[in-house]
């Protein structure tokens, strides 16, 4: 009678129970002190990596047979290279500071010919082990990939891995925002949908600043849907939107005031901010505050009318940082009143919101060295509707 | 010999207006948007063209102008909503 099928989810506490040694890291799974047998038939040991596959904290079956490896080339008992299962040499960084060098890749059969995919993760990483470690055991049987040692699993700002990451190897691209403490200053339909977006990155603190409450107009300009009861509770914006992105970023803090004179400390030690405010004479002081602390921001802004039975308008970028604020007496709007005041009620639109958030989140990335940015570096980005363009100014050549 | 200005048509915030100007300073562009228009120290507004000459795009700072072209396109607002 065959062992009852365990479920995928057991792998790495089987893997550990075997006494492989493990480290579980952003959205990754490694094998330390795996031995080999090198090209002069001797013995060192690497380290095999791959991403993990999960719902949750809960481990799937791998989606892929990919396994990549740090430490060297493995080779069989006669000191010949492993070809059947090499599969690409190509060195990358996958999390910051671990490196692997190439990969290998192999199916598993039942004996016969037909490959199939690996059950879970037990079974794709002790099949791999017994490819490298075969060898080196006929090289020296006092060898073993078991080295008993505890399991390490590294703590995230996250509260479940980000496999998406993981799975297209850019985790130690995205590790360069875990110094970033950002501010989102204003929660208003553009700085939610930023939220929405930044919870998502390893950034290590998100700051929250709004006084006001969250009512059924915010939610038209909000992610998500807000459930009825929500709203009859009347809940303060910083409330509503932290628990839920709480559920996904641990270190969301709340500030339930605007940013006046009297609560402009609270922003500093922030290293970047994102403005979303509709009073202009407190954007002045809080922009003041930002430059004189060297802390970059980006200021957004929305500004649509309707009139001729259609709606027109404008969306802008702004970028400021130490080096290159010049622009900003121009380019954002400081003023009490603006003439849309007087001759339009304040339109806002999700969608518009939400480019809004999204053009300013990838600035922000592009500042970070996150996304490629073409030079002279635009500090100033407008998308006009009726053109469906965005057009760009940056410092003078 | 200097060329005589011509009418042409500009649009701007999507409402057509002939312009006998071979420039257009970014305050005549407010003017035609806003009537009457906005007055203050401090008022800031986002002023971009399109299919200017040589089909060029680009934004207005107060004080700045650009060449006129039939059909060429501004958008003026205040970008100060979130």
């Amino acid at each position: 009678m065959s062992p009852p099928p365990t479920s995928p989810d057991q792998a790495i506490n089987r893997l550990v129970a075997d006494g492989y040694g493990i480290t579980l890291e952003a959205g990754h799974l490694l094998v330390h002190d795996v031995p080999f047998a090198t090209a002069t038939r001797t013995v060192e040991r690497g380290t095999l990596v791959c991403p993990l596959d999960q719902a949750g904290d809960v481990v799937l079956a791998p989606s892929n047979h990919v396994m990549h490896f740090a430490g060297g080339r493995p080779h069989d008992a006669t000191g010949q290279a492993l070809t059947k299962i090499e599969h690409q040499t190509t060195t990358q960084e996958l999390i910051p500071g671990v490196t692997v060098e190439r990969s290998f890749s192999s199916k598993p059969t039942d004996g016969g010919s037909q490959r199939r995919n690996y059950r879970d993760f037990h079974e794709k990483v002790t099949t791999y082990a017994s490819i490298l470690a075969g060898p080196a055991q006929s090289i020296d049987p006092q060898v073993s990939p078991l080295t008993f040692r505890d399991p390490h699993i590294v703590d995230s700002v996250h509260r479940y891995h980000d496999t998406a990451s993981s799975r297209a190897e850019i985790t130690a691209l995205n590790a360069k925002l875990d110094d970033e403490r950002i501010a989102l200053i204003g929660l208003g339909g553009t700085n939610s949908y930023v939220l929405d977006l930044v919870a998502k990155t390893p950034v290590a603190e998100i700051h929250l600043f709004d006084g006001d409450e969250f009512s059924s107009h915010n939610a038209f300009r909000t992610p998500g849907a807000a459930p009825i009861e929500q709203l009859r509770s009347r809940p303060l914006k910083t409330a509503y939107l932290a628990a839920i992105y709480d559920q996904m970023h641990a270190n969301i803090i709340e500030h339930p005031t605007a940013v006046t004179a009297d609560s402009i400390d609270e922003l500093t030690g922030l290293t970047f901010a994102f403005i979303a405010i509709d009073h202009g004479p407190s954007r002045r002081i809080i922009i003041d505050h930002l430059l004189a602390n060297e802390i970059p921001f980006i200021d957004v802004g929305i500004g649509v009318h309707h009139d001729d039975h259609v709606i027109r308008g404008q969306i802008r970028t702004t970028l400021a940082t130490t080096d290159n604020h010049d622009h900003i007496d121009h380019r954002i709007p400081c003023q009490d009143e603006g003439p849309d005041d007087d001759y339009a009620t304040n339109i806002q639109l999700a969608e518009l919101n939400a480019l809004n958030a999204t053009l300013a989140v990838i600035r922000w990335k592009q500042h970070r060295g996150i996304y490629a940015i073409d030079e002279p570096k635009p500090h100033h980005s407008v998308y006009v509707i009726s053109g469906n363009e965005i057009i760009n100014e940056g410092p003078a050549q | 010999m200097p060329k005589a200005p011509h009418t042409v048509e500009i649009i701007v915030n999507g409402r057509s207006f002939p312009v006998d100007k071979d420039d257009i300073t970014f305050e005549e562009v407010v003017a035609l948007a806003f009537d009457p228009p906005p007055t203050g120290d401090n008022i800031c507004l986002t002023v971009t063209y399109r299919r200017a000459q040589g089909n060029k795009s680009g934004t207005l700072l107060p004080g700045e102008s650009v060449k006129t072209k039939a059909g060429m396109i501004f958008d003026v607002t205040a970008t100060d909503k979130s």
